[in-house]
């Protein structure tokens, strides 16, 4: 028997749907929904790789498209050949968690958006794709016709680029149109058209780069195509610096938007740049490895095994909200005061909570998750920390950001925890109050928007097949 | 004076970059090495206008001698600096234009050295060197 999934498991976090719609969908997006699975599930079956003394413990990951891979979580390392160093012990990864699905998590979510979200939009998005996960399969038609379209237009010099191209940025990849991984193949493929000025036709006419079907439904198969086609051509110096421009400007603007998210003032804003940010390094992980693999020289700036670590640890940032979500409020900041309590200093725990190898938080909201360590219970730093608290508050109150619900939502949960341990009877009282306000206007709002969004999102969002988890 | 924000700014700037001194396989880095790292590019800077004299004869030739052996290979290093490169940031002021420059060529060398390409080593300095000045000044200030 599975037990219901909720959000932090139940407590109720005023601004938390907005934030968690666009998490989780951005969590189950870059990868098709088969993909997602099986790296969720391996991400959940890691958690328990025993620490042996004296051993470095190994999971052996079997994939049956590819060759046996190895990982080790501590200290963190990837590997393709089998590790057989003296301390070395490699073992099989178990099974997952039963039950325990992303297709349950969205599930889960979606039930908890329509009852409390207004953002209607987001929650018929979210809904479609919960019914692509059901399926099993992503419907990559429609992120398809866009560049089909868009490529249309540029060809025929009807449309302007930059604006087609934002255009598909938007729809394609922050509105998930098609997985991250597809989008980028596709949005390299268009781009190195463009910049060529080389189109591959396909249907029933005739020219020199040829596909049957529409070639941005298998994008990377088409890319790769394109390339050694051109490669062997009168055109191969057009193609070799318009790949290296591509490959470049990429993992330069990749290490930025990682930046920026780190930088963010919420937690949404830092999902679409870290969704960008991935976009980026998987560009120049495609330019880097397509050129190898052609035995094209392109004067690329970077290795490709960099833009693949970049491109990894954007990935577990992105994919992070799929874990925190659905955890106790208390433990993240639990796991930080153990953290502390073992003589951490400040920056080193900031490192774990936000930094370009694992950009899970904000920096903002990772002082927030260390001022909530330190009022879990009584403690010589409790005071100051509420103080903190409060600051953070303010902060977030003067963002320029419209979008900081939930971390505000998120510091009142905190201080109620924190006045009710003080003992502060008023201030609990100022809180509950205050969170109970906003819960109810929630609610309200949502009733309101989902009576008039009703007859659309019957029509969009069919009810989710073989959904493995009740919902909360 | 604690500089761990200037550490961030610069650790962050520099990003996956660090591992450029990986050839094929990926690895995690250790957090100590990233410190390293720090360490390394910001006494790389500061050497183009301060003199590491003032430091003392004892901290000059532990720097030294770690920047010899950084420059070997970081699972060289065991030697921690972190407190003298504070202590230098601490006396150093805010450079002239001919010891910037002198600074931003140190800078790029050392990240060319350490396995990053010359643009990309170019455009981290351009930014990390900003970092460090601003610190310098607001230190002053």
């Amino acid at each position: 028997m599975t037990t219901a999934l909720k959000l932090f498991n139940g407590r109720m976090i005023p601004g938390v749907d907005r934030y968690s719609m666009a998490a989780l969908q951005a969590a189950c997006t870059v990868l098709d929904p088969r993909m997602s699975e099986l790296s969720f599930g391996e991400t959940r079956a890691m958690a328990t790789q025993p620490d042996i003394p004296g051993k470095t413990v190994w999971y052996r990951v079997r994939r049956p498209e590819r060759e046996d891979t190895y990982i080790n979580v501590n200290p963190g390392e990837y590997r393709t050949t089998m590790p057989d160093g003296e301390n070395d012990l490699v073992l099989e990864m178990p099974e997952p968690p039963p039950g325990d699905t992303l297709v349950g998590r969205l599930s889960a979510l979606l039930n908890f958006s329509r009852k409390y979200s207004f953002y209607t939009s987001h929650v018929q998005s979210l809904a479609a794709t919960l019914d692509e996960f059901s399926s099993g399969y992503p419907s990559i038609e429609r992120g398809a016709a866009l560049f089909t379209t868009a490529g249309e237009l540029l060809r025929d010099r009807k449309g302007d680029r930059q604006k087609l191209t934002h255009d598909l940025y938007r729809q394609g990849l922050l509105e998930h149109a098609m997985p991250l991984m597809q989008f980028s193949a596709a949005m390299a493929l268009f781009q190195i058209q463009a910049m060529t000025g080389l189109w591959i036709e396909f249907g029933p006419e005739t020219s020199a780069v040829q596909a049957r079907a529409n070639p941005y439904l298998q994008p990377s198969e088409s890319l790769r195509g394109f390339v050694r086609t051109i490669a062997h051509s009168e055109n191969h110096q057009n193609l070799v610096e318009n790949l290296a421009l591509t490959g470049n400007s990429c993992y330069r603007d990749a290490g930025a938007s990682v930046k920026a998210a780190l930088d963010a003032d919420s937690m949404i804003s830092l999902c679409d740049s870290l969704v960008l940010g991935a976009h980026q390094y998987f560009v120049a992980l495609l330019v880097g490895r397509i050129a190898e693999l052609e035995a094209i020289s392109v004067p690329l700036h970077y290795r490709t095994v960099q833009a693949d670590e970049g491109y990894a640890c954007t990935q577990s940032g992105i994919m992070h909200p799929a874990t925190f979500l659905f955890e106790e409020f208390e433990s993240e900041p639990s796991r930080i005061a153990t953290l502390a309590f073992d003589g951490a200093k400040k920056p080193d725990i900031l490192f774990t909570l936000c930094s370009p190898f694992w950009p899970r938080f904000t920096r903002k909201f990772a002082k927030t998750l260390i001022a909530t360590a330190k009022i879990l219970r009584p403690n010589p730093q409790f005071d100051q920390a509420l103080q903190e608290l409060h600051e953070l508050d303010l902060a977030y109150a003067h963002s320029p950001s419209l979008n900081t619900d939930f971390e505000r939502g998120w510091i009142d949960t905190a201080l109620l925890k924190a006045y009710h341990l003080k003992g502060d009877e008023e201030r609990v009282k100022h809180y509950a109050v205050s969170i109970a306000g906003k819960l109810i206007v929630m609610q309200g709002l949502a009733k309101e928007a989902n009576q008039s969004a009703a007859p659309v999102e019957n029509l969009s969002s069919p009810a989710p097949k073989n959904q493995s988890n009740s919902a909360s | 004076m604690d500089f761990s924000e200037l550490r961030t700014a610069i650790r962050d700037e520099i990003g996956i970059d660090a591992h450029a001194l990986y050839k094929d396989e990926r690895y995690s880095i250790p957090p100590y090495l990233l410190d390293l790292l720090n360490d390394a590019i910001i006494v790389a800077f500061l050497t183009g206008f301060f003199g590491l004299d003032e430091l003392g004869k004892a901290a000059r030739n532990r720097i030294i001698q770690f920047m010899e052996t950084f420059r070997k290979g970081p699972q060289l290093v065991t030697l921690n600096i972190g407190s003298d490169v504070d202590h230098a940031l601490q006396l150093s002021n805010s450079p002239d234009p001919q010891g910037r420059q002198r600074g931003h060529d140190n800078l790029i060398r050392l990240l060319i050295d350490y396995g990053m390409s010359e643009e990309i080593a170019k455009a981290h300095a351009a930014l990390i060197e900003e970092s460090i000045v601003a610190t310098l000044v607001a230190k002053k200030g």
